[in-house]
Parts: C-alpha cells; sequence; structure tokens
C-alpha cells in the first residue's frame, strides 16, 4: 500500500501511535443472547464478534471423548471486512489456519478434563480487517470463554509484534503487517503463570532480535489482560445488577 | 498517552475495482515536540537529539513550505543551503505519498536529516493541536496553515517569526479565507526576492521546466487525483484488441494485415519509442509495415502474430501520440545502467536510404503469441513490497511484472519468468517466477542463460541422456569392445582391405567420415565413407526422439552438447583407425579428367587404416616424409592417396567456382585455456590448411551425389538442403564500402559476385582484413542456407547459391546432425539397404519430412545463436580478464571500421574476431574525440578533445573537424575521417553491469597506426596458403562442418567456437534504417563470420 515509511525518523508509525504503543482496545462480554458466551472485540480496526456454545453434547457420536471435551473453531471472515469486498470459502486454507491455531491454543488452556463426552463451540467473526487477526480472535475467544462460564487454567491474551528498522514495534496494523520485510510474530500467553500458549512467526528475524520482540509482544499480552479482566468485571457487574 | 482516534481516508486504485477507498485510523498525541533548540516546553525535543535528528535553530524565520511549494520546488529546496529552518508538515508528506512521490519525499527526508539544514518534518497529522479535520474543504491548506499558527504560538515568547511559504498569491488566495495570526504568507517567488534574491535565477529555471507538469500537486484534491489517474488510466490504456470476426473480415477484405512482428525496445538517440517491424520480404506491393510507439503496437511482443491496420498518410502524422509514462515512481524509474548497456547494444544505425519507406500501422489483434519462458533479472525498486519489474536478459522483450516476496532471494540472479498475460490497462505484461538459474556473473550459469534463452534446454543438467535410451545403447567396454556381428558383416560389401583413411583435427573422438582413393584403370575410385549411425538409431527409438529434438549437437566455446550418446558417437559409430566399423559409402568411378562415370551408394564395412589429423595430412601432401606419428610403412601409400585425392579435389572445386560457388569468409575464433585455472589463456583465429579444403569438397561431392539420389527415389519427399538467392539490394552495402576503395561489385548472379570478391582479394592481398570484411558483407547480405522437402517447392527452387549445386543436402555429419540421418535413411531406403521395414514410410512422407526441416532449421538457428552467444560472452571474460582482471587498463588492439553509424564506428578486430561499436558522440550529441587520436597514446583514450565540430555521417564516411588551436600536424588536415575499411586502434573494454553479461565495447585510441605490432602477430598467424586455394577457398562444404565436430571434442583443451550469421535470417530486403538496426541488434558483434558448412 503506502510506500512511505512505516516508522519515521522521529519514531512516530503511519497511524501516528510509537514503536511500543498497542491499538485502542474495547470489548464487551455478553453481546449475545442466544450464546452461552459471546463478546465483541475491537483492537484498533480490527473489529471481532465471538460466539461460544458448550459444553454440550456432540454432534455425531464420533467426536466424544470418553475424558475429556472436544473443542471446535470455527472462524469466518465477513465479505466487507476489507475495502475490496471479497468472498472466501470455507475451504480457505488461511482460515483454516488461524483456526486451526485458535483451537490449538485453547485446547491447552481450557479445562476439558472438567467436560468429557462433550463439545466447545468456539464461532469467531471477522467483521473488519485491519492486521492483527490472529491476536485479536484469541483474545475475544478468551473473553467470550470466560463469560460462558467455562473453565479454564487462565486468560490467554495474544498479542504480535514486529520488527521494523532495527524497531521491535508492537501491535502491527495492515499497513504494517503487509510489507513483506516486517516479521510478525503473535505471542499469546498465559498472564498468571506467564507460559506460552502460541508463538507463531511469519517472515524471518534474526535469532539475536527474538527475544526483544518477544518480550515486547508479552509486554503487550499484559496490558491486553489488564482490558480483558476489566471487561469481565464488567460483564459480572451487569450480571449482578440484573440478579439483584 | 493516545490521544482521540480519527480516521484517515485515501483513494487508491484496487487490484480488481478500479478506485477503492482505504480507511486508515490515526490516533492524535500530545506529545509531538516542536525541534525547537531553544524551546523549554518540550520535553521530547531531547529524542529527537538522541535520535540524530536536527532541530530547529532560533536564528532566522521558520519556514513553512506548503505541498504546492514541495511538490513542485523540491529541487530549489534541497539544493539552496540558504534556505534553512524549514518545517515540512505530515500532510504535505503524507498529500505527496497520495500521488506516489517516492521521489519528493526521499527528498524531503534527505532536507530534515541535514544537521546544516536545521529543518523538520513536523508530525502535524497526528498531533491533537494541529490536526484538521479530514472533512474540510481545502483541507491541506488548512493543514499547514494550522501548523504554521502553532509554531507561531507556541514559539511566540521567543519573537519567532513563521512564514508559510506557498504558491498561491499572498494577498487574495485561498489562505486569507482561514488565515491564522502572526502567521505570514508569502508566495514563493516573493519571498526569495524580498530575502534571497541569489536564489530567483534557480527559481525562474524550475518554474520554467515544471510549467506544464502535473508537478504542483495541489491542483487536485485527492479524490479528483484518483479519479483522474482511473480515468486517464482507461483512456490512455491501451485500446482492446478486434473480435476475432472482426479480424477475419477485416483480413478477408484486405484492410488489415496479418504477420510477424518484431519489437525493439526504446534505446539510443534514434529510437525513443517502442518500434513494431512486420517483414513482408519488401517488396513493392507489400512494403514491411512500422510500427511506432507503445499506444499503436498495442502489446504485441516479438514473435507475436498480429492483426495490422495500415496507416493512411493522414492518420501517420497525428497518430505518433504516445502514452504518457506512467508517474508510478518505479515504472518511471529507469536505472541508468540498463540504458548505457542498451545504448551500446542498439548502436545506431544510419538510414543507408529511404526509397522504399516502410507503411506505418497499427496492432488490432494478436492473434498468436509467441511467449516462451524469459530469462531475466530483477529491477529492484527501492520501496520493497512484492511487485517487481523482471528485466529480460533479450532485450526486445518488455520488462514483466512479477510478483515475489523474497526479493532478496533473486536480487543478482538468473531466473526464469514466463509471461501470464497483458491486460490493457497495465504498462507492462504481467508474468509469474519460475525458478532461479543461478547468479549473474557465474560461468555454469550463463552457459544456462544460453541455453534456456535459445530453447534448447531448461539447464545443462537437463541434456544428459536417459536411461531410456542408454538402454538400447550397444554394449562396449574395454574388456569387451564391439565388434560387427556376423549377420551385417554377410549383408554388408567389405572394404576392409581397401586403404580408408580419416582427417580430422588433433585429438577428435567422433570421427564420422573417412575417405578413399585409388587409381585403377580407366581412372580412379573415389570413396567417401560415413559412419552409419541410422544402423543404431532406430526410427521410434527413444534415442532417435531425442536426437530428432535436440536436432543437432551444440557446441559452446567451451563445452558441447551431444545429440547422440558418447558411446555411439565416440566410439561404435566413430570410424577409429584399424577397427572394423559399419558405413555407408558413396563410391564413385572417375575417368581420367574427374568426371563421374559411376556411382555406388550403399552400406559397407570398413576398417580405417589410418586416423590422421589435418597437420600431418597437409605435411604427406607437401611431399614430406618421416611425418610424427604416423606408421613409416604406411606413409607412401597414404602419401600417394592424398596427393591424387588433392589432385582430383582442386579440379573439382574450380569446377564449382566456374559455375559460380562463393568464397565467403570464415573466421573462427578458438579459444585456448588454461588447464589449471580454466582461464582463457589464449583466442586466435583458426588457421587454415588447404587439406582442410580438400575433404571439404570430397564432402561437398558426397552430399551433391546423395541429394540426387534421394530426389530421384523420392520426388516429393527428399530431405534438400537449398541456399536461395539473395535480393541484389541487400548488396547495397558491400556496394557502397567497396567503391570506397575504387571496387565495383556487381551482385546479379553467385558468378558475378564471386568474380567481383575475387577481384578484391587479388587488389587488396596485403590486406586481408579488407577481404575478411568484404566477404563477411556479402555472406551478411545472404539468405541462410535452409532444409526443405523437395515437394514443398518447385525443382527451380532447389538451387544452393553459395556452392552453385542444383541439389545438395547433409549427408556426411549423422552423429552431429540429424537431417544426416534421415538422409541416410532415405538413401539407404533409395538403394534397398534398410534395416526397417517402417522406415520407408516415415521417411517417404512429405508431410513428416517437411514439418521435420521446419523443426531442423529452427533448431540449427538457436544452437547457431547459442554458439555465439557462448563465443560472446567468451570474448568478453577474455577482455574482463585482460583488463580489469590482469590489472591493465588498456587492451589495445588493430581493427578496421566495418561500418558507419550516426554517432560513431563499428570495428571489427580481427584478432580477436570480434565486432565492437566506437562511440565518437555521446547520447546528448556531444562529440568525444579521444586526446589519443593525436597523441597516439592509449592512455589519453579517456580524455576528449574539446571544441570539436562538424560531425557529418554519410554511408561511406564519417568526418569530425578538430577545433583550431589543435595541432594536427600528424595527421595532416584539421578534418578527420573515417571511412569503411579504415585500419584504426581501439582499446577493448566491457560495460559494467550487475545484470548481465558484459557487453565488450570499443573506444578509439587512435588512426590507422603504423604497422602496429598486433597487426604483424595478425598476420603471421594467417596461414600460407596454396595460391590457387587462396583465390578460389570454398564457401561450403561438409569438411568444415566436420571439422568443428571433432575438433570441439577436446573441450577440455582447446575449443573451437564457430560464429556464425548466414543461418539468420536477414530480415528485411529494403535497407531502412529500422531493419538494419533489428539486424544488427540481432546479429550483435557476431555476424562477421560466415559459416561455411552452414551453407
Amino acid at each position: 500500500m503506502s510506500r512511505q515509511e512505516l516508522l519515521s525518523p522521529e519514531g512516530l508509525r503511519v497511524d501516528g501511535r510509537r514503536a511500543n504503543e498497542l491499538r485502542r482496545i474495547s470489548c464487551r462480554a455478553s453481546v449475545l443472547n442466544s450464546a452461552d458466551g459471546s463478546s465483541y472485540y475491537e483492537q484498533g480496526n480490527t473489529k471481532v464478534l465471538v460466539a461460544v456454545y458448550g459444553p454440550r453434547e456432540p454432534r455425531t457420536k464420533s467426536l466424544a471423548q470418553h475424558d475429556h471435551a472436544a473443542v471446535n473453531v470455527e472462524f469466518n471472515v465477513a465479505p466487507f471486512s476489507t475495502s475490496e469486498r471479497r468472498k472466501r470459502s470455507k475451504g480457505d486454507k488461511r482460515l483454516l489456519e488461524i483456526a486451526s491455531f485458535v483451537k490449538q491454543t485453547f485446547q491447552g488452556a481450557i479445562q476439558t478434563a472438567v467436560y468429557p463426552r462433550s463439545q466447545i463451540d468456539i464461532y469467531i467473526h471477522l467483521l473488519q480487517h485491519d492486521g492483527g487477526t490472529l491476536e485479536t480472535c484469541i483474545n475475544a475467544a478468551t473473553l467470550a470463554l470466560v463469560d460462558a462460564g467455562i473453565s479454564m487454567v487462565d486468560y490467554v491474551c495474544a498479542c504480535t509484534a514486529g520488527f521494523i528498522d532495527e524497531t521491535p514495534v508492537l501491535d502491527l496494523n495492515f499497513v504494517e503487517e503487509s510489507s513483506i520485510e516486517t516479521p510478525d510474530l503473535t505471542v499469546a500467553v498465559l498472564p498468571r503463570s506467564g507460559n506460552i500458549a502460541l508463538l507463531q512467526m511469519e517472515s524471518r528475524l534474526h535469532s539475536s532480535k527474538l527475544e526483544d520482540v518477544l518480550e515486547l509482544a508479552t509486554e503487550g499480552c499484559k496490558h491486553i489482560h489488564k482490558k480483558l479482566d476489566q471487561a469481565v468485571l464488567e460483564a459480572a457487574n451487569e450480571l449482578a445488577k440484573k440478579l439483584s | 498517552m493516545l490521544g482521540t482516534r480519527t480516521e484517515n481516508v485515501a483513494f487508491r486504485r484496487g487490484k480488481r475495482q478500479g478506485l477503492m477507498m482505504s480507511v486508515t485510523e490515526r490516533y492524535l498525541r500530545q506529545d509531538i515536540p516542536c525541534a525547537h533548540k531553544s524551546c523549554q516546553q518540550c520535553p521530547q525535543n531531547n529524542g529527537l537529539a538522541q535520535r540524530g535528528l536536527p532541530q530547529l535553530s532560533d536564528s532566522g524565520m521558520i519556514l513553512t513550505p506548503d505541498a504546492s511549494v514541495v511538490s513542485r520546488y523540491i529541487e530549489l529546496l534541497e539544493h539552496s543551503q540558504a534556505l534553512v529552518n524549514l518545517v515540512f508538515c505530515q500532510s504535505v508528506v503524507d498529500a505527496l505519498d497520495r500521488r506516489n512521490r517516492t521521489r519528493t519525499i526521499r527528498n524531503v527526508r534527505g532536507i530534515a536529516a541535514d544537521p546544516r539544514r536545521t529543518s523538520v518534518v513536523f508530525a502535524n497529522e497526528v498531533f491533537d493541536q494541529t490536526h484538521v479535520d479530514a472533512a474540510l474543504p481545502n483541507r491541506d491548506s488548512r493543514a499547514a496553515m494550522r501548523a504554521a499558527a502553532w509554531y507561531k504560538e507556541h514559539l511566540d515568547g521567543a519573537g519567532q517569526r513563521v512564514v508559510l511559504l506557498t504558491l498561491k498569491a499572498s494577498k487574495s488566495g485561498q489562505y486569507a479565507d482561514y488565515r491564522q495570526p502572526g502567521v505570514e504568507v508569502w508566495q514563493l517567488a516573493e519571498f526569495l526576492g524580498e530575502f534571497h534574491p541569489a536564489l530567483i535565477e534557480h527559481y525562474a529555471s524550475i518554474a520554467e521546466s515544471t510549467k506544464d507538469g502535473d508537478m504542483d500537486i495541489t491542483e487536485m484534491t485527492p479524490a479528483e487525483y484518483a479519479q483522474a489517474r482511473l480515468l486517464a488510466k482507461a483512456q490512455s490504456g491501451y485500446p482492446s484488441h478486434l473480435s476475432p470476426s472482426e479480424i477475419e473480415d477485416g483480413l478477408r477484405s484486405g484492410l488489415l494485415v496479418r504477420g510477424n512482428i518484431r519489437v525493439l525496445q526504446p534505446g539510443g538517440a534514434m529510437r525513443t519509442e517502442s518500434q513494431g517491424i512486420i517483414d513482408r520480404g519488401g517488396a513493392a506491393d507489400t512494403p514491411d509495415i512500422l510500427i511506432v510507439g507503445r499506444t499503436a503496437l498495442n502489446r504485441a511482443c516479438t514473435g507475436d502474430t498480429v492483426i495490422v491496420r495500415l496507416l493512411t498518410r493522414a492518420e501517420e502524422n497525428v497518430d505518433s501520440r504516445d502514452l504518457a509514462a506512467d508517474p508510478d515512481s518505479d515504472e518511471a524509474e529507469d536505472d541508468n545502467e540498463a540504458q548505457a548497456v542498451e545504448q551500446i547494444d542498439a548502436g545506431e544505425e544510419t538510414s543507408l536510404d529511404n526509397t522504399r519507406k516502410p507503411v506505418r500501422g497499427v496492432v488490432v489483434g494478436v492473434a498468436e503469441r509467441k511467449w516462451r519462458p524469459f530469462v531475466a533479472t530483477l529491477q529492484l525498486d527501492e520501496a520493497g513490497g512484492s511487485r517487481h519489474l523482471a528485466v529480460p536478459v533479450d532485450s526486445s522483450v518488455p520488462k514483466i511484472r512479477i510478483h515475489y516476496m523474497d526479493t532478496a532471494a533473486i536480487a543478482g540472479k538468473y531466473f526464469v519468468v514466463a509471461i501470464d498475460e497483458w491486460p490493457a490497462d497495465s504498462q507492462y505484461p504481467q508474468g509469474h517466477f519460475v525458478r532461479v538459474i543461478g547468479p549473474v556473473g557465474n560461468l555454469d550459469t550463463e552457459v544456462d542463460v544460453i541455453l534456456v534463452e535459445r530453447q534448447i534446454a531448461v539447464s545443462q543438467s537437463a541434456l544428459k541422456f536417459s536411461l531410456a535410451s542408454m538402454r538400447e545403447m550397444p554394449i562396449s567396454t574395454t574388456q569387451c569392445p564391439w565388434s560387427p556381428s556376423a549377420e551385417e558383416v554377410a549383408r554388408r560389401r567389405d572394404l576392409r582391405d581397401s586403404l580408408i583413411f580419416s582427417i580430422d583435427p588433433k585429438g577428435s573422438q567422433d570421427i564420422d567420415d573417412a575417405v578413399s582413393m585409388r587409381k585403377t584403370a580407366s581412372g580412379y575410385e573415389l570413396g567417401v565413407h560415413i559412419a552409419d549411425v541410422s544402423q543404431f538409431v532406430l526410427p521410434g527409438s527413444a534415442t532417435d526422439t531425442e536426437a530428432m529434438a535436440r536436432g543437432t549437437t551444440v557446441y559452446l566455446a567451451d563445452r558441447r552438447f551431444n545429440m547422440i550418446p558418447e558411446i555411439l558417437s565416440e566410439q561404435i559409430c566413430s570410424l577409429r583407425g584399424l577397427t572394423d566399423r559399419y558405413a555407408v559409402s558413396v563410391i564413385w568411378d572417375l575417368d581420367r579428367e574427374y568426371n563421374a562415370t559411376g556411382v555406388w551408394f550403399g552400406r559397407t564395412l570398413i576398417r580405417s587404416a589410418c586416423e590422421m589429423y589435418y597437420e600431418q595430412a597437409q605435411a604427406l601432401l607437401d611431399g614430406a616424409t618421416k611425418v610424427e606419428g604416423l606408421d613409416p610403412k604406411l606413409e607412401a601409400s597414404l602419401s600417394g592417396s592424398i596427393v591424387e585425392l588433392a589432385k582430383a579435389m582442386r579440379v573439382l572445386r574450380q569446377r564449382r567456382y566456374e559455375a559460380g560457388a562463393l568464397e565467403l569468409a570464415s573466421t573462427e575464433i578458438k579459444f585456448t585455456f588454461d588447464k589449471e585455472s580454466g582461464a582463457i589463456s589464449e583466442l586466435l583465429p583458426k588457421s587454415s590448411l588447404e587439406i582442410h579444403r580438400v575433404i571439404e569438397e570430397a564432402m561437398v561431392f558426397a552430399n551433391a551425389a546423395v541429394a540426387r539420389r534421394i530426389h530421384e527415389k523420392f520426388p516429393g519427399a527428399a530431405l534438400l538442403r537449398r541456399h536461395r538467392s539473395p535480393d541484389s539490394e541487400r548488396f547495397a552495402r558491400l556496394v557502397d564500402a567497396a567503391r570506397t576503395k575504387g571496387f565495383d561489385v556487381d551482385c546479379s548472379s553467385n558468378a558475378a559476385l564471386a568474380d567481383s570478391l575475387r577481384r578484391i582479394t587479388q587488389a587488396s592481398a596485403g590486406d586481408p582484413d579488407v577481404v575478411f570484411l568484404a566477404k563477411s558483407m556479402a555472406t551478411l547480405a545472404m539468405q541462410e542456407a535452409e532444409y526443405f522437402a523437395t515437394g514443398d517447392c518447385g525443382s527451380d527452387q532447389y538451387l544452393h547459391y553459395g556452392l552453385a549445386l542444383g541439389f545438395y543436402t547433409h549427408f556426411t555429419s549423422p552423429i552431429r546432425r540429424y537431417a544426416d540421418i534421415i538422409v541416410h535413411r532415405q538413401l539407404l531406403e533409395a538403394v534397398a539397404a534398410s534395416n526397417s521395414e517402417l522406415q520407408g514410410v516415415v521417411v517417404g512422407s512429405q508431410k513428416w519430412v517437411s514439418d521435420t526441416t521446419g523443426k531442423l532449421n529452427e533448431r540449427n538457428r538457436q544452437s547457431k545463436r547459442a554458439q555465439r552467444e557462448s563465443t560472446e560472452l567468451f570474448q568478453s571474460r577474455y577482455v574482463v580478464q585482460r583488463t580489469v582482471g590482469s590489472g591493465q587498463e588498456h587492451l589495445v588492439a588493430e581493427g578496421v571500421v566495418a561500418e558507419i553509424r550516426t554517432n560513431g564506428l563499428i570495428v571489427y578486430v580481427p584478432k580477436f574476431g570480434l565486432r565492437g561499436p566506437v562511440h565518437l558522440r555521446d547520447s546528448s550529441g556531444q562529440i568525444k574525440l579521444p586526446l589519443s587520436v593525436l597523441s597516439g597514446n592509449e592512455r589519453d583514450s579517456d580524455s576528449f578533445i574539446e571544441g570539436c565540430s562538424e560531425f557529418t555521417v554519410d554511408t561511406k564516411q564519417l568526418s569530425i573537424r578538430l577545433p583550431m588551436n589543435v595541432p594536427v600536424f600528424q595527421l595532416g588536415s584539421q578534418v578527420l575521417r573515417f571511412s569503411v575499411f579504415d585500419h584504426v586502434r581501439v582499446s577493448l573494454r566491457v560495460l559494467e553491469t550487475k545484470r548481465r553479461r558484459p557487453p565488450v565495447y570499443l573506444t578509439l585510441v587512435s588512426r590507422a597506426s603504423s604497422k602496429a605490432n598486433d597487426m604483424r602477430a595478425y598476420r603471421s598467424t594467417l596461414p600460407s596458403l596454396d595460391k590457387t586455394f587462396r583465390i578460389s577457398a570454398a564457401a561450403g562444404s561438409a569438411g568444415s562442418a566436420r571439422k568443428e565436430a571433432s575438433e570441439a571434442e577436446n573441450a577440455t583443451s582447446s575449443v573451437s567456437s564457430r560464429t556464425t550469421v548466414n543461418e539468420r535470417p536477414i530480415v528485411g530486403k529494403s535497407s531502412d534504417a529500422y531493419t538494419v538496426l533489428q539486424k544488427f541488434g540481432e546479429m550483435s558483434l557476431f555476424e562477421t563470420h560466415c559459416d561455411v558448412q552452414t551453407l
């Protein structure tokens, strides 16, 4: 897209952020009544809606496992999510890849052994796309799972970081992400233990730089954790208000 | 820290749809520093200093140029050191970015990084206090004003003056509406007049040069601009092609013309636009069609079959407009390097005569694309990204737009690109990356490039023989050598008792011919025995299929790629001495006057008495005894045979010359390699002995006899070789050049031409280079010889012009040419000695033979070009090695002016067998005459004489007037003249390039030297030829062909390289500038060599 520098000599990014700043995050749990848990999550211009169903009886018996719940993730992108309207088929490899990343992340984080012979469905819908799809999906799914009351080891918070002009850069937007030279590292951490649930990178990055970038991303995850916690608290308050 | 969030709207051209709105978010911050040195309020100013960015100084006023000033007068801002304390608003930079003005942005950044300029880029767009809502009218101007006003407020305490520079009138201009207090608005010109009068002149010159362009981006809003570009694109994109039915109607009614197009990319001063030529033979009723400009070419590429509408005279004048260059910076950005190369390559051409002007046309459709995989290198654009331009090695191919992510992996490498499509709205064709070949400059890579470009193979390793074909091979090992089967021995005529011998270059492995000559009662018996390849290569076998696909063995300067597996070519088929071998023989009974009284064709079994090499045979012919390496017992009988053979061949050759055979020039350059380092140790023109011509003549004799025989048997399907008589107009150049030396050339027939050439040879006996050049010009003018099936044309068209024979074919080198294998099969069918039932059906089918000859001609042409390119590659490497590699600055050699061009000369350097351009005028028209012309010292060849004038060129002469203050006592005249055949001294150089193999070019050192050492050295290498042979030296024979084949055998030590020209079509009979340009583009440096074998 823009040929302009992604990080100006003055240290400003195309959207006015500095290298270590996250985009604005706003999120809300319990946005859908029909689902067991749901969330709406915005990180800059990337907007995601997640619905969680379950634990419930598996659709087919073959999916049922005797000692733990099956996690099923479906990821969809709205055709209007980018300025050029584009319909994606269900078999789109890119979508399946993201779904499988999310699934792997949550298979570890959800205490699946608590729900044997059941299935947990996570439906993710990307409404607007402006970079950082995977991180927003994971964060939104966490919120929705918490909203559904599914027992988890911890929150899962994800954040991306890149490396532009010898500087680690937090939370890439679409313009930054689509530049070929920018490595794009997505980290999902369990904030309390600091364990990493997912680490995924595109493009190349010199190994000596990885630590800095990883550290920055982990730092971002902590901020996101606070945001999510706040949203959970709000939802709980709201519920409490209704109950009282 | 992030403040309010806004959205930034931009318009861009989408991938699929036309115009696309892209919305990005933007955060407004509070912490944008003013970057002023003495400002105490902005703590972040320290951060800027830490980043090494300059700060605004507190002396003088702060200048805020708006978008109109920056976009149009960036050059002024950049170069005027007096303008300091500039504040470039981010809104201005963004506006430039929206117009793809990458270079201007780079300049802005350059100024902001220069500590002397104390200038900054001010991020007003993301600053809460200076942000201006996008929806406001004249938003960019308001933003600039707001930024300036903020500076005024911010620094008001220090009494800072803030000036907003604009091109709009200062009083009544748009800034009047939203003027902010304290900001002085100045029009740039007035401002300069007031404060920097020294810069006014510079300002005026820029104002003049940017008057018409759309340099000032504030003329249109971003949306309008995007819209306008989209519209411009739609209008100025290529016109769409006509529908098939429209084309058919047009062709039927004669309004449209169909033809093969050749496209020349722009290069040099003569060709500022792309041009296409459709060659229609140049006759008066069908003149060649010239298509000028990209719009008119309408996406046609070289080789495509296109449909053309001819323009009327009135249209011709109107239609000269071309597409405006796309302002996309990466597309417009042509690097100088490529241009320089092209200029050297293309040279320039005087238009010799314009009597037959081609008509102009426009392409309205493409019937058939001739897109093959192209070898290309990457044009790196600094912006990175995934869209790149691939620059094909073949300069007639346009750049190709490709998508590739990992630029680092393909930069500096050759890679293969395929073109997918060329949409009407795309300046360049769209293609995709196929595979990497290897780094530029690596020898193996360069060879692979030649193979791919000439469509010989995808790589060298692909030229190994398949397992399937190896399984078909007979077994022959040192323990258990192959021997003839009893069955075959019984079937064949046994000639093992006759004295048969072979003469080949030293060290040959694949001997495909042997000869015999003995006295009989009635006269002589002459035998030519050719390796019986068809015995082993059966029709339809894997080996046969592969051999047909290869068509010919490909010889490169340092290696070769065999047509048939080595076990056949070097062992079982090769007619080695003292071993029994199968052969196909032609045996004549000659009377005492050497007239053939009878001829026998058939399969034989022979046992060559001796494999000689040329020098040995020549020694025997000269009457020497005890020749090194020969069996003394055999010597006497061999010597007798050779002497008799030579006598006979002299007579036969003389007869052919009387019939009008031509003697053409053939220089082969031999590279010798240093065994250890692989470096080229020497580059020598090959010598030629009488015995070469003897063997050649014997082969021509055999070929002609076989041609008659197979034509008898297959009147419609015989595979013959012809050489069409050329158009006399093509000889114009030779006639002109010869006239400057006082010769008349008559080219009405081959006999007349041969006679003229002979007279030139006799008259300039002391100057072999002139003779050579004259002959090569004659060669140039001729068409290439080609294979054909006899049923394809009337018998009057069978003539071989160069050899003056009514019937000719290729029979004598089946090991390295597939045509010979077919001819063998046809001959054996004709004499009922075939070993396959089906064979006759196939080789007797006119359609099959006709199709196959088409393919073989193409394979031959490609293999010749591959040879030439490989010679070019090694010549270039040699020059690099001798100049850059050895630390020497100059490689000076004697040359002869071969042609006059509008900007210089083409000089032929006999010592290295190469031709190269000498530029005497650069692309801007400046005369570049080196000082060494006066001093004669090559060290002066890089400095030029100033003040030369009167550069005049005609077809024969180029003259330059030296300035009056130059002493000219060596030259004798103030006017320096160069004409064709003049001797000059030149310095050989290579053009440094990262993109492809460096082309050789020449620079003038001085006029004819007085017997330079080079010259004597070269002459001494020339053979002392037998007088009669020198005059009547042959223009064509299989012997030389054979010689090449075997010579290339010893590829490790010495390898011959053949450079040929007359296999390529010399297109366009009219000698207008365009055809001639193309001709030379194709032939590049090496057109002078005529390979006799191809005639």
